[in-house]
């Protein structure tokens, strides 16, 4: 009973730092083989239009609710103590620094990540890949760093316009719901978001692209046992990511107020 | 390694796992021949085929092609070995995302300086040449089988090599598509290309093969030709092709 539970946990901490390993060798090549040449800038594009461009839908429905909601909760909330007027500043601050970035980037774990481990794992399945490198040519180069490229220029992006339109579904709740002045909750907003807290924001969104799109390549790229395969490679990106993100951010988090109370 | 051979594998050895697939295959491919490679199911004749490539590494053991070792070649390095030896997969294994068009232009863009309007007509003499003609628009996904499997070879050949490898090309085909697949090696074999062909279609193989090799328990256990195969003197400790191509167990 020991033995089995012992070999078990030895068997998954091998596969967990094996994992580890090949995806940080997967990210190696990537970043070896970016300033070679050819550079295939047509990829590129089409991979941000797919990535940046189809997920604007899901960005715009997660950030609105967010917002509405956040002003909902803190509004109610506060109300009882007299504090309604504070929604436009700890809203708008939570949003720039937290929940957009964060809430954002778990939703395009699901879309973008799901996508590209799917398309990479059917790929591997029905041996394109092996075409690929067959015909002379690099599976990392075509297939890997444009999706690479295209989250990390993208999903930062996404996240940037997740801000403004969070906080306008706060401001849409405040205005309507808590009979707040729109003018009052816009200049509450701009004299709050100062810009250190916008880039405290976003500069997460570029470690969360990685973490999406490095692992749902590793993912894609290593899918076992056919089409079956391909669902749990599917999974296992999306889950991997979406914790990395989580964990993440509270380092990040971190990171950036020892960073920034230094200078 | 003579000038006659243009492929060579020496003690070639190669496990996945626990799982010991070759212990020693040795056999080389004469330029111009084609080399028809039978053995059982998972007997490993797709992965000598992936070796020759670069696709899998063997164990230990040499691959060489045109006298060059290919196991101590880098990714890069293979690209040149890949520009001379092409594989055609047993399902075509075409871009799905691409119409047959660019799956054609595909290596010519990668790998020559030819304008767009000299890669079309390159690919519509191709696509003519295999009873392709009118497919350029195409998806993958809406071709027959039997098409994909010829597009996937007119793909493979485009870059005019000197060595195809086939696996399987005739399997699960009608016996019209079977016979067109065969007419377009033995038009290869014409223009003097070699060729390893995986296969289980005893009547291709016969047809198209100038000598035939049997991959027996991670060895090649016999090789003959097709006068020997049939008189039963092919070298080998018994006639084991005989036995195995008549269905016997060996």
């Amino acid at each position: 009973m020991i033995e089995a539970v012992a070999t078990s946990f030895g068997t998954a901490i091998i596969t967990l730092t094996r994992s580890i390993g090949e995806a940080g060798l997967l990210f190696y090549q990537v970043i070896r083989d970016m300033f070679r040449r050819p550079f295939y800038f047509g990829l590129l594009s089409e991979q941000i239009y797919h990535v940046g461009i189809k997920s604007l839908g899901i960005v715009f429905v997660t950030a609105f609710s967010i917002g509405m909601v956040m002003a909902l909760q803190f509004g109610l909330g506060l109300e009882k103590f007299g504090g309604k007027l504070y929604v436009p500043k700890i809203v708008s601050l939570s949003i720039v620094r937290e929940m957009a970035p964060v809430f954002c980037s778990l939703m395009l774990a699901a879309r973008v990540g799901a996508g590209i481990a799917s398309e990479l794992g059917s790929m591997l399945v029905t041996q394109q890949i092996d075409a690929i490198r067959a015909l002379g040519t690099s599976p990392i180069k075509r297939v890997v760093i444009p999706r690479i490229l295209a989250c990390v220029i993208a999903i930062p992006l996404l996240c940037a316009l997740g801000n403004i339109i969070g906080i306008t579904g706060a401001a849409v709740v405040g205005i309507s719901e808590l009979g707040l002045d729109p003018k009052y909750f816009l200049e509450k907003v701009l004299t709050t978001v100062v810009i250190t807290d916008f880039v405290a924001g976003i500069v997460k969104t570029y470690f969360f692209s990685l973490f999406i799109s490095v692992t749902a390549c590793y993912f894609g790229l290593n899918v076992k046992g056919g089409t079956q395969g391909v669902g749990s490679a599917v999974r296992g990106a999306v889950v991997t990511a979406s914790i990395m993100i989580l964990a993440g951010d509270f380092f990040l988090t971190k990171a950036f107020f020892i960073f920034f109370e230094a200078s | 390694m003579s000038s006659e051979t243009v492929v060579e594998f020496k003690d070639f050895k190669k496990s996945f796992g626990t799982k010991v697939v070759h212990r020693g295959v040795n056999f080389s491919l004469r330029r111009g021949e084609c080399l028809g490679l039978l053995g059982g199911s998972g007997q490993g004749k797709s992965v000598i085929l992936r070796s020759l490539i670069g696709l899998e590494r063997p164990d230990s053991g040499q691959v060489l092609v045109d006298g060059d070792d290919i196991t101590k070649m880098n990714e890069r390095q293979l690209i040149e070995v890949r520009k001379k030896v092409a594989y055609v997969f047993q399902n075509g294994a075409l871009f799905d995302s691409m119409t047959v068009f660019e799956n054609l232009a595909y290596p010519l863009r990668a790998h020559t300086k030819l304008g767009e309007a000299e890669i079309r007509k390159r690919v519509i003499d191709q696509l003519a040449e295999f009873g392709l003609e009118g497919n350029e628009a195409t998806m993958p996904a809406n071709l027959s089988g039997g098409m994909q499997k010829r597009v996937g070879l007119a793909r493979s050949i485009i870059l005019q090599p000197k060595v195809v490898l086939y696996d399987e090309p005739t399997a699960g085909l009608d016996p019209y598509n079977t016979i067109r697949i065969q007419e377009m090696i033995l038009g290869l074999k014409k223009k003097g290309v070699s060729a390893i062909f995986v296969t289980h279609d005893m009547p291709s193989a016969f047809a198209v093969c100038d000598r035939i090799a049997l991959l027996l328990e991670g060895k090649i256990a016999a090789i003959g030709t097709k006068k020997e195969l049939e008189s039963g003197q092919e070298s080998g400790t018994e006639s084991k092709l005989t036995r195995f191509v008549n269905g016997f167990e060996i």
